[in-house]
């Protein structure tokens, strides 16, 4: 039998065995994408609860709070009467920020005095916090603009000349600006990344005898197809699972890839091949399994941050910018985002040639290693 | 083996071992400023747009400098039609295209309806999408209102109301004051279960995972102290040092690192009873880093979360120590503010602490003890 079917033959009994590696490909990835994906169910931000303090009292301040909770993105969740309380109550996770309306509101509109609303949001929560001062800003410019509407009903609307000027956005992809679609598509990647990365390193790891990979490489023939069969099952199950969630997003969640499929597939295929290239290498280099696994959970645990997906890396720090080129998770999401988006498929040909050197240098570096240790 | 032997016998196991110094401390000296490092810049900036003036005119060309000078946005290139603009949006060589449409000028002096400026953005990356889309807006804004002023047009009838949108508790509204004093409770968390679930691991493997009553208090005692070490390097000393926004309230949180550090080390020591070796804790449990960040709720609150989820996540200890610590640490709450989340925090510890006394000092693993343990129980 070659290497290769009898490093793979060997693994899968192995597998059949140990129901701790088994689960480490099967259970624990399922679980975890199971919580993402239901954590993300709802899609959007909806009602976010936010506190109005209203020192106006009027018929006006009441259509607008009328308004801010007829809003999609929040809703009232109380009232209170000084912004020491409202902050109180933020600071009690009940509210991510407050809508403050200031006395004389409604004559000040009449008299058209331009008055001014604050919105107070809690930043250290910075995305619930923006959105619902977002939602409360929108409502409140709409309903205080109808307000003055009605209140001149016997005079014509001087028009806004400002608003002469009228901006559209078109969000091309992801139309709803769906966190769903947006984070969900982010963390799996970054997940089955590190499955692969810990689940290769373990794999690896077992065959060590006296620190050296030697006996391994040696009683299976030739190195390379025998890392290759050994690791196939880890890489193989990370993608189904990355192929698992692709369908889950498009079929069961209704989600469109505006880009190839196919090449999501194959560049994600390519990326935990590099993932257990580097595992290789890492046991390899380190001779020793729980150094090879701490390393994997620093790079690959914290790759996310690095991808510049979130907050983008421009302007960020020379070492950031540098270091997110270096890990293979910023080329695999600049693939997949790209694709998910519709971009032309001759954009993948530099993040896949970047993933294929993934698996060439480490993985070229991890042989050269093990043949070291097999003489 | 006493509470004070088993206390002094597990921190001297954890300073020379390896694998448990490197996880357990040296890994959060390293995190402390590996993971701040990508938000230094705080905020989105210099987003790549390709740029289409149909109107060609000194408004335009004003608008394309005022653009060039913000921060959000860099013109990286002039398109001659709104195609070819979203062609190179398609090649990824832009986040963005901007339309100012033909007559943009003249619908300035005379009101003249049918202008106006549009933004193709890929929202595929929600922040620099809506960066882009609030940065077009405000400089025409801006502009509008000074082109008018010039112009004598700018009446008193500008917008209804003025409304201020003020950031609390992290003044600049920056990603680094809002991601890392979070980031900073899973690193804590996923630092000391990696840890006592390692050790316990390894001591299973070597078939001596049992211990007494005192022993097991005096081990958890110790995975404790390290915890409550890691919570104050990184909320006293760390937060400092990367000029994290804070208003602390240092009673509060000193009187709840303990339950936060009990729990995880309770948790850790518990599960860590079931590895048959010691590395299996890494990999069992690091690819929950990630998800135990996300159920937190600091990215997408809680509340959004259906209901199973929401339950599910208050069984992670971060989850409640994400939203007592934050606001301890950063927005100046009370005890009494953060109050469900400190007994949310006790029950964890006393249920954690609890499950491991009875998994690894409990009764009915002592008379298990007589018998000798199976080969695949040590395998």
């Amino acid at each position: 039998m070659s290497a290769f079917g009898h490093a793979l033959r060997a693994e899968l009994r192995h597998l059949a065995r140990d129901r701790w590696d088994l689960a480490g490909l099967t259970l624990i990835p399922a679980l975890l994408l199971f919580l993402i994906g239901a954590m993300f169910w709802q899609g959007s931000l909806r009602r976010l609860p936010i506190i109005v303090v209203d020192d106006d009292r009027s018929a006006a301040s009441r259509s607008i709070l009328r308004a801010i909770d007829a809003a999609p993105l929040v809703r009232i969740a109380g009232l209170r009467a000084t912004e020491a309380e409202a902050v109180d109550e933020i600071r009690r996770g009940n509210a991510a920020g407050f809508v403050h309306l200031p006395k004389d509101l409604g004559t000040g509109l009449a008299r058209h005095r331009t008055p001014v609303i604050r919105i107070l949001y809690n930043a250290s929560f910075l995305s619930s916090g923006s959105q619902a001062a977002s939602g409360a800003a929108g409502a409140v410019q709409a309903a205080a603009a109808t307000l003055v509407v009605d209140q001149l009903s016997g005079h014509a609307l001087p028009p806004d000349p400002t608003r002469r000027f009228a901006v559209e956005a078109v969000p091309l992809n992801n139309a709803a600006s769906s966190f769903e679609w947006f984070l969900s598509t982010l963390i799996y990647p970054a997940v089955l990344h590190l499955v692969a990365a810990v689940t290769c390193a373990m794999a690896l790891g077992r065959e060590l005898k006296d620190r050296s990979l030697g006996g391994w490489a040696a009683r299976s023939g030739a190195i390379v197809p025998a890392l290759f069969g050994k690791l196939l099952p880890y890489v193989a199950a990370a993608s189904l699972w990355g192929v698992a969630w692709l369908l889950f997003v498009t079929l069961a969640r209704g989600w469109r890839v505006e880009g190839s499929i196919a090449a999501i597939v194959a560049g994600q295929t390519l990326f935990y091949l590099g993932t257990a290239a580097i595992s290789a290498l890492l046991v390899a280099a380190a001779r020793e399994t729980a150094t090879a696994l701490s390393v994997c959970a620093v790079y690959a645990g914290s790759a996310l941050a690095y991808a510049g997906a979130t907050l983008p890396l421009n302007g960020g720090s020379g070492f950031a910018r540098f270091w997110s080129e270096v890990l293979p998770l910023t080329h695999y999401l600049a693939l997949q985002t790209g694709q998910l988006g519709g971009q032309d498929i001759r954009t993948i040909v530099p993040p896949m040639l970047a993933l294929l050197a993934y698996v060439l240098v480490p993985g070229g570096i991890a042989w050269a290693l093990i043949r070291r240790q097999a003489r | 083996m006493s509470f004070a032997a088993a206390f002094r016998a597990t921190w001297a196991t954890v300073l020379t071992s390896r694998t448990l110094l490197s996880t357990m401390l040296l890994a959060v000296v390293l995190y402390a400023f590996y993971y701040p490092a990508p938000y230094s810049q705080e905020v989105a900036q210099q987003l790549p747009v390709v740029l289409v003036d149909e109107d060609a005119s000194a408004l335009s060309r004003q608008l394309v400098r005022d653009l060039e000078a913000t921060r959000a946005v860099v013109v990286v290139d002039h398109a001659p039609s709104v195609a070819e603009g979203q062609a190179r949006l398609r090649a990824g060589k832009a986040d963005g295209v901007v339309l100012i449409a033909r007559g943009l000028q003249r619908q300035l002096r005379t009101g003249a309806p049918g202008a106006g400026i549009a933004i193709w953005v890929n929202a595929s990356y929600l922040l620099r999408a809506s960066t882009i889309g609030e940065a077009v807006t405000d400089v025409l804004r801006h502009l509008a209102v000074e082109k008018l002023d010039v112009l004598g047009q700018a009446v008193r009838a500008g917008p209804p109301v003025t409304i201020v949108r003020e950031p609390m508790f992290n003044p600049t509204a920056g990603y680094k004051g809002y991601v890392f004093p979070a980031v900073a409770i899973v690193i804590i968390q996923q630092t000391l279960l990696f840890g006592a679930a390692t050790f316990v691991g390894g001591r299973r493997s070597e078939g001596r995972w049992r211990m007494g009553h005192a022993e097991y208090a005096g081990t958890l005692a110790a995975f404790t102290s390290v915890g409550l070490l890691t919570c104050l390097f990184l909320f006293g000393f760390i937060f400092w040092v990367q000029g994290i926004p804070r208003d602390e309230n240092v009673a509060g949180m000193l009187l709840a690192a303990p339950l936060l550090a009990g729990s995880v080390a309770g948790l850790g020591l518990w599960l860590g009873s079931f590895f048959d070796r010691s590395e299996r804790a890494m990999v069992i449990l690091a690819p929950t880093s990630a998800p135990f960040f996300f159920l937190s709720g600091t990215a997408w609150p809680l509340d959004q979360m259906p209901g199973f989820v929401r339950a599910l996540s208050h069984a992670i200890p971060s989850t409640s120590g994400v939203h007592v610590f934050v606001p301890l640490n950063q927005m100046h709450a009370s005890l009494v503010d953060v109050a469900p989340g400190v007994l949310t925090l006790l029950g964890l510890a006393l249920l954690y602490g609890g499950l491991g006394w009875w998994r690894i000092a409990g009764p009915r693993q002592k008379r298990k003890l007589i018998h000798p343990a199976t080969k695949s129980e040590l395998a």
